[in-house]
Parts: C-alpha cells; sequence; structure tokens
C-alpha cells in the first residue's frame, strides 16, 4: 500500500488573522502521485504549497508531511530537505552565481560532505538535461533554464517531494515545455510531484487534479474526469482544455464522441470514426 | 553569445588567478591596494601599473572587458580629478577667471589622483571578476571568524554581501527596463535627472526599491525551503586551501612593493 | 500614424566597430554582410532586414520564440533604441532625428512586460498623471485624461484615485500601469507580453479591454507566446526568427502550415494545429484557419451528421467563434 505523504487535517490560515485563505481544508496526497493543483489567483493554492514544506504552519487543524506535524521544530529541516520546493520567478530564488554552489546550496545547508556533495550537484544538474552547465552563470541563463536550475538545486537535497509553486508561469512556451518534460521523467523514476499552475495542458498529464476555489476543495480527481467539466471549470475562471470544448461543441451537433481531455484524444477518437464511416 | 562584464559580475576562467585561494585573493588586493597608495610619484605609480595590468595578463581576462566593468565609476574618477584641479594651486596658471584657478600643480595633481584611483578600481574590479560571490562570501566569512567568538556576525555579513552581489547585476538591469519605461513616459531623465524635477528621479528608485523587497521575500522563502539555517553545520562544495599559485600571488605583490618602495626612494617623482 | 521599417539592422555591438562597419556598408558591401549571419563573431545582429509598415487602425501580432528581436524591434518604435542600418520613419519622418523621437515618444504609448514593476507614486493618481504632465498639460487637462483612462481600463476613479498603487492587487497594479501609458493618449499602443503571469480570468478580461482599445480606434502592437490570442485578436501576424522577419501576414496567412511554424519553435493556435493534423489523416477541412467552433462544425460535416450548408457562417462568425 502505498503511504500519505502529506495530509491536511482540517487545517485553517489566515496572514492577517481575519481573513481565512483556507478553513477546514483536508486533503491528503499519496507517494509517487503526481498532482496538480488548479485554482484562480486568491484560491489559496500557493498557500496550501507552502504549507506543505513549513513555510507557513496552520493557525487551527493540522498538516501532516511524511507522517509529521509541520509546527514541529524538530521536524522542521527533516521535511524541507524532504520536501523541495520551486518558486514562481525564475529571477528571485537563485542564491548564487554560478550554477553549481547554487544547486550546492541546499545539501551545504544539510552538511554534506565531499565527495557525496559534488556527486549529487553533478547528478542533480543531469537529471534536469542540464550537464555541461556547471560553471555558467545564472543570470545569463533563460527563464527556463534557471527554473530547471532551481529544480536541480531542489534535487540535490535528494528529496521525496517536488513542489512547484506556479514554477511555469512566468516561463515562454519553450521554457514550460522544457520545465514540464523534467517534471515527468522524474515522476517516472518515483518522485511525488505537487504542481501548482493554472495551464490545463500540464494538468492533463498530472495523474490527480485537485481544483482550488475560495480555500474549499471543490475538484478533486483523475484529470479525465476534473477537466472534463467545462461548465464547473467556466465557473470557477479557469479555463476549459482545448480538446474537452471541441468535444462539447462536436457533442452538441450530434457526433457521438467522449468528452477527451488532450489534442492525442480527440484525434484519435476523430480519426476513429472517421475510417469507420 | 556577447558577454559584457559589470563591476562585481564574475567573468568565469580557469586561469592563474581564477585558481587562486578566494581569501588570498582578497588578502591580496587590499594588499595591492595599499602599495598604490604607497607609491608617490609617477614612476611608482607607472610601476603600480604595470604590476596590475600584468595581473589582469595572468586572469586572461580581455582588458576592454575589463575597462568596461569599471566604467560605470568613472565618473568618481572623474570627479575626484575636477576636485582636484580646482582646489590644488601652485606652479604656472594656465586659466583664470572668477573664482576659478587652473594650474600647473592643480593639473598634475589631479591627473596623478585620477590614476591612482583607476589603478585601485581595477585591483578592486580583479577579484570580483575573478572570484565568484559565493567564494568572496566564504572568503571574507573565514578571514573574519576569529572575530566571531565575540560576537562579529561574519557569517551573516558575509551571506549578505554574496547576495548583494549575486543581485547586482540583475538591478541593473531592471534599472534599465524601467528607465526605458519611464522615458517612454515622457519622463526627461537623460539630459540631467534634476530638470526633469524629483518625481522623474523618484520614477527610477521606488521601482527599483519595490523590486527589491519582491526579490527579497521570494529569495528569503527559497533559502529557507532549502534548510539555510546559518553557518551551524553548513558545509561546502568548494573547500579552501592555500596553495602554491597563492604563494606564488604573495611573492608578486610583496616584489611589487618592494619595487615601489625602491622606486620612491631612488627616482623619488 | 503609420510607422515604415526600412531595411532596419541593429546589433549590440559597441558604437566604434559599429561605425566602421557602416562604413563598410556604404562601400557596397553590404551583399557580402548579409552573408554572414551567425558566422562574424563582430556581427551579432539582433535584427536584420526588417521592412514593414504599421498602418493606421491595425492590430500586429509579433512573435518568436525568446531571443528572436520581438522587444528590440518594439523598442524601435517610439526611438527608444535606434537602428544601426537602414531607418524608422514615422509619418515619413525619421526617427533618428531627436526633435522627431521626443515628439513620436508621447504619440507611442510603450507598455512593457510586467508593467506594473514600474509604479512609483504615493497615489494611483499621481502615477497615472506621470505621463501628461511630463506633456506639460495644464491641470485640468491632467485631471481630466487621468479620470478618462482609469475609466478606459475598468477601475473606479472615486474609490482608487487616492490609494497607493502598491495596496492593489496584481491584475489592478497592471491595469494603473497600462491607464499611465493611455493617458498620454497616444495614437499607437505597443504591448510586450501584456498577459504574462496573469491567471485565466484577468488574462480574459486585460485581453478584452485590448480588443476594445483597438476597436477604438488606437493602432495596437503586441507581442505574444499564445498563438490562440494572436489569431483572435490581430490584423496581421509577423513572426520573427533570429531577428529576421520569418512570416508576415493575416493570421490565416501566418497560420495555415502548422509545420513551417514548427521550424522557429512555435506551434498553431490548437484548433489550427489539429485541423493540420487531421488533414493528414484524410480529413476535408477546407477553411484556411480553424477556430473551435469552425472547427467543430466542419469535422461534424465531414463526419457526414451535418449538413455543408450550415457550416457556412462567414468570417464574422468565424472571428466570434475563435474568442
Amino acid at each position: 500500500m502505498r503511504e500519505t505523504f502529506v495530509s491536511f487535517e482540517e487545517a485553517a490560515f489566515s496572514y492577517d488573522g481575519e481573513h481565512f485563505v483556507f478553513e477546514e481544508l483536508d486533503l491528503a496526497i499519496e507517494q509517487g502521485s503526481f498532482t496538480c493543483i488548479l485554482g484562480g489567483n486568491g484560491s489559496g493554492k500557493s498557500t496550501l504549497a507552502k504549507h506543505v514544506n513549513a513555510l507557513l504552519l496552520p493557525d487551527r487543524g493540522t498538516v501532516y508531511t511524511f507522517g509529521r506535524d509541520t509546527r514541529d521544530e524538530e521536524s522542521t529541516y527533516y521535511i524541507r530537505s524532504n520536501a523541495g520546493m520551486v518558486f514562481q520567478s525564475p529571477d528571485d530564488q537563485l542564491v548564487a552565481s554560478i550554477v553549481e554552489d547554487d544547486i550546492a546550496f541546499g545539501p551545504e545547508n544539510l552538511g554534506i560532505e565531499n565527495p557525496e556533495l559534488a556527486q549529487r550537484v553533478k547528478s542533480a544538474l543531469e537529471e534536469v538535461g542540464l550537464q555541461g552547465f556547471e560553471k555558467h552563470e545564472t543570470t545569463a541563463l533563460s527563464g527556463g533554464q534557471k527554473q530547471r536550475v532551481a529544480i536541480a538545486g531542489a534535487l540535490a537535497m535528494d528529496p521525496a517531494i517536488l513542489i512547484l509553486d506556479e514554477a511555469s508561469s512566468m516561463l515562454d512556451p519553450r521554457g514550460r515545455a522544457g520545465l514540464m518534460r523534467v517534471c515527468r521523467e522524474l515522476h517516472e523514476a518515483g518522485m511525488t510531484i505537487i504542481m501548482i499552475t493554472h495551464f490545463m495542458e500540464e494538468a492533463a498529464h498530472a495523474d490527480r487534479v485537485v481544483v482550488l476555489d475560495k480555500g474549499r476543495v471543490c475538484l478533486d480527481g483523475a484529470p479525465s474526469e476534473v477537466l472534463a467539466q467545462a461548465s464547473e471549470l467556466t465557473r470557477l475562471n479557469l479555463d476549459v482544455p482545448f480538446a474537452c470544448q471541441l468535444s462539447i461543441q462536436l457533442q452538441k451537433l450530434g457526433v457521438p464522441v467522449a468528452t477527451c481531455i488532450t489534442e492525442e484524444e480527440i484525434k484519435e477518437e476523430l480519426c476513429r470514426l472517421h475510417s469507420s464511416r | 553569445m556577447s558577454r559584457t562584464a559589470l563591476f562585481g559580475q564574475y567573468w568565469a576562467g580557469t586561469s592563474f588567478v581564477h585558481k587562486m585561494d578566494p581569501r588570498a585573493k582578497m588578502l591580496l588586493s587590499v594588499a595591492v591596494m595599499a602599495v598604490i597608495f604607497c607609491a608617490q610619484g609617477w614612476a611608482g605609480l607607472a610601476i603600480c601599473a604595470a604590476f596590475v595590468l600584468g595581473f589582469y595578463a595572468f586572469s586572461e581576462i580581455p582588458l576592454i572587458q575589463a575597462a568596461k566593468s569599471i566604467a560605470p565609476l568613472l565618473f568618481l574618477v572623474i570627479l575626484t580629478a575636477l576636485l582636484n584641479v580646482f582646489f590644488v594651486q601652485g606652479g604656472e596658471i594656465y586659466f583664470q577667471w572668477w573664482v576659478i584657478c587652473i594650474s600647473e600643480e592643480g593639473v598634475t595633481h589631479a591627473a596623478f589622483i585620477a590614476c591612482r584611483l583607476l589603478l585601485l578600481l581595477m585591483s578592486a574590479s580583479l577579484l570580483t571578476l575573478t572570484t565568484t560571490t559565493l567564494d568572496i562570501t566564504e572568503a571574507f566569512e573565514r578571514l573574519l571568524s576569529p572575530f566571531a567568538r565575540i560576537g562579529f556576525p561574519a557569517h551573516e555579513l558575509g551571506m549578505m554581501m554574496g547576495i548583494a552581489l549575486r543581485f547586482l547585476p540583475q538591478f541593473m538591469d531592471e534599472l534599465g527596463i524601467v528607465y526605458r519605461a519611464q522615458i517612454s513616459r515622457g519622463a526627461t531623465l537623460s539630459a540631467n535627472p534634476f530638470k526633469g524635477g524629483a518625481n522623474s528621479l523618484m520614477s527610477l528608485i521606488v521601482p527599483l526599491f519595490t523590486s527589491a523587497f519582491r526579490h527579497a521575500e521570494t529569495l528569503s522563502s527559497a533559502m529557507d525551503a532549502r534548510c539555510y539555517h546559518g553557518s551551524n553545520g553548513r558545509t561546502r562544495l568548494h573547500q579552501l586551501a592555500y596553495g602554491k599559485k597563492d604563494a606564488i600571488g604573495t611573492l608578486a605583490v610583496v616584489l611589487m612593493l618592494a619595487v615601489v618602495i625602491a622606486a620612491n626612494i631612488f627616482i623619488g617623482f | 500614424m503609420p510607422i515604415a521599417f526600412e531595411q532596419v539592422g541593429y546589433t549590440y555591438i559597441d558604437p566604434k566597430s559599429r561605425k566602421k562597419k557602416t562604413r563598410k556598408i556604404e562601400r557596397g558591401e553590404k551583399a557580402a554582410e548579409r552573408g554572414k549571419w551567425g558566422t562574424d563573431p563582430d556581427a551579432i545582429w539582433a535584427l536584420r532586414d526588417i521592412d514593414f509598415t504599421l498602418e493606421d487602425g491595425e492590430f500586429l501580432g509579433i512573435c518568436g520564440h525568446t531571443g528572436s528581436g520581438k522587444s528590440t524591434l518594439i523598442q524601435h518604435m517610439n526611438g527608444l533604441v535606434h537602428p544601426t542600418e537602414g531607418r524608422v520613419l514615422v509619418d515619413g519622418e525619421d526617427l533618428a532625428d531627436k526633435n522627431v523621437a521626443a515628439r513620436v515618444r508621447t504619440r507611442c504609448g510603450m507598455v512593457f512586460q510586467y508593467p506594473e514593476h514600474q509604479l512609483f507614486a504615493a497615489t494611483v493618481r499621481e502615477d497615472v498623471s506621470f505621463g501628461p504632465h511630463n506633456m506639460g498639460l495644464s491641470a485640468n487637462e491632467i485631471d481630466e485624461r487621468v479620470r478618462e483612462s482609469l475609466a478606459d481600463v475598468g477601475l473606479d476613479y472615486d474609490e482608487i484615485a487616492e490609494k497607493s498603487p502598491f495596496e492593489l492587487s496584481g491584475g489592478q497594479q497592471r491595469r494603473v500601469a497600462f491607464a499611465g501609458v493611455l493617458a498620454m493618449k497616444p495614437k499607437v499602443l505597443v504591448l510586450d507580453e501584456p498577459v504574462a503571469g496573469l491567471d485565466p480570468k484577468s488574462r480574459r478580461e486585460f485581453l478584452e479591454l485590448i480588443s476594445d482599445l483597438h476597436k477604438s480606434g488606437l493602432t495596437v502592437v503586441m507581442v505574444s507566446h499564445n498563438m490562440e490570442d494572436l489569431a483572435s485578436l490581430c490584423t496581421r501576424v509577423l513572426v520573427l526568427k533570429e531577428g529576421r522577419q520569418f512570416m508576415l501576414g493575416t493570421p490565416a496567412e501566418v497560420f495555415a502550415d502548422a509545420a513551417q511554424l514548427k521550424t522557429v519553435g512555435l506551434a498553431a493556435p490548437a484548433p489550427q494545429a489539429l485541423a493540420c493534423e487531421l488533414r493528414e489523416s484524410g480529413f476535408e477541412l477546407a477553411r484556411s484557419l480553424y477556430g473551435v467552433e469552425t472547427l467543430a462544425q466542419d469535422i461534424a460535416a465531414e463526419l457526414g451528421y451535418l449538413t455543408a450548408a450550415a457550416t457556412k457562417n462567414g468570417p464574422a462568425a468565424e472571428e466570434e467563434n475563435l474568442r
């Protein structure tokens, strides 16, 4: 049976003591899952992410990461080193001017000694496809590369969970595709991934999608279930994936297609209909 | 890709100077600056210049890039020179009008001070061009760590310095963007920052500050997320160790000092 | 206020060697220079051979992946950047002339990426009035323009004018920054990725705002990575590749060939891309540019669920559907 890595139990949080970002939030995330958390601005998705690695602590209720209460100060470094986080802005989160120094920052804080330290830096760079960039200056990298360096910096701590807090929102399509590829490869290798985003095409590749609205979980399930709920997504001010829009239009015109969420699916579906005509 | 060196920005390389221990480099660049101050005449200064250029040669940094890296600070040099031209008097008078009087001594003194300042800037720049910010931080921290026992925050200061240097080029970029944006809104910044009134100046400074705060917020979260908790139990990817290169470097600086002192004594102008 | 680019090239190399280069070109070695793209280490051209005219009232989309010269190109439009070779003419006047550039600057409103990062004043009113103030307008006129431009971006003057811009939400801040540019009453509005980093809802609202501004008579230039947005809003699209004009035409012309776009690392708008793929699988789809609804109709017709006549809705409906 798969272990529960993160669980929110009736968690409540507010920045100012009055306006709660979420109240009574219940959510469990399993080992090895690829969970996408969707929601508009102010839905509380980034706040939720920061609770996973104890950057924020719940006002009421409890958040357990790896079975440990995030409020327990003894566990803070254990949790943070095992739940790596990548932030939104590529320019703000790199600490050092040189790629390898930045990646080493996390494990250095954990007191990892050479040669393991150097080995971790090297393999982290390989995992994000940036081998050979060790001595590059971080300021000269593209946005997508910077975010991959940030992922490598998290990976060098050898985490069990990787949290991406809107990590792709400031990237161009190419950078975003690269970031997504890295995430999928990591997931296939066993990494648990929590991805905060508002891009539907990214959510389509997850194996679970959670939609937040005003601090509540309002949709939760496989992408094929969640992303197909066009009217609900529209109500929550989210985009409806193109494939889903098209399937709904086709259904209106009487074409017997299932509600698809990716372009590949709908193309297959249509080709099948076309050849059987 | 084209690269330009900015003051304080690291110029990646594998030269002799790059490979020296950052602590040695730091101490030696302070020493070089002291030696430059020792030079009392043109001969001494010329010797200093020769040595500094020699150090640059060993660092394999193109001289054009070196010049570019200190270009933003040239106004300091010019300002100092001008002050000297106006305030130092003596010898033949070239030009006199109202309270302004330009004399022979003023000009030579100004030229001397300008050259000295230029050399000082170049030596300081060599350190930051050949040493990564984390190395500078580390060197700073290690050199000051004996004082940590009496409560001196060596590590914290080092970290602050490293981050300041890391964000410097970024702020330069951002300043460029804000500058162009405000120019596009008709701000008169190009000719004279004071002509457009305080508002025009504020339109550059405030966005820089807000951007600094924005960066700081994420950066501190990112450092927390990566388990940063001060120097306690922290290891380093690059261990520091004094080596042969540092000994050679030290010898070079000692030689420089000796030659400059000799020049001071025997040539004396 | 048409803006004409005539054989514009731009390089970042330092002015000294740039002068040498121009002299060489004057000696008639232009053709030889051109052939050396990417080989001559000195000639790092951010832009090369840009030649088109931005006409009044059009909505020009510019795309191309990072580093293709988009930002450099738009900064030529109000004289922030001057071409190394060729010239930019506004209303027939060369922007290289400082007086012309100064005059054009406020008539060509430039909205940079993340414009909210450039807010600086203590109140929204002061920030928005910065542009008009710099133009030397009277206090009354400035006040009127601030009210007007805040209304244009959908903000309530009475509610917001005396607030600090830094108290507002991200989306509102961007609106204020927008208003700051609109208050100069520009003829041309140049937008560099105006919706980057916004959530889907604010993105939609913003694009609507831009579309309204265009309809009210402004010439709009928009740099964007989002092909769907370009396809639905623009009257013309310019695709840049390594600083050169790769394609220039109506969205239908530019997006017709998904494979061609792929060679520069761009994807056609989703409906169009799917239409191209389906064609390869034997579907007969006649339109040159597809939106979601038109595609659904034509597919339904192709599969025999709908008579072909019902699909002929005309281009107006098509545009509507894309949105």
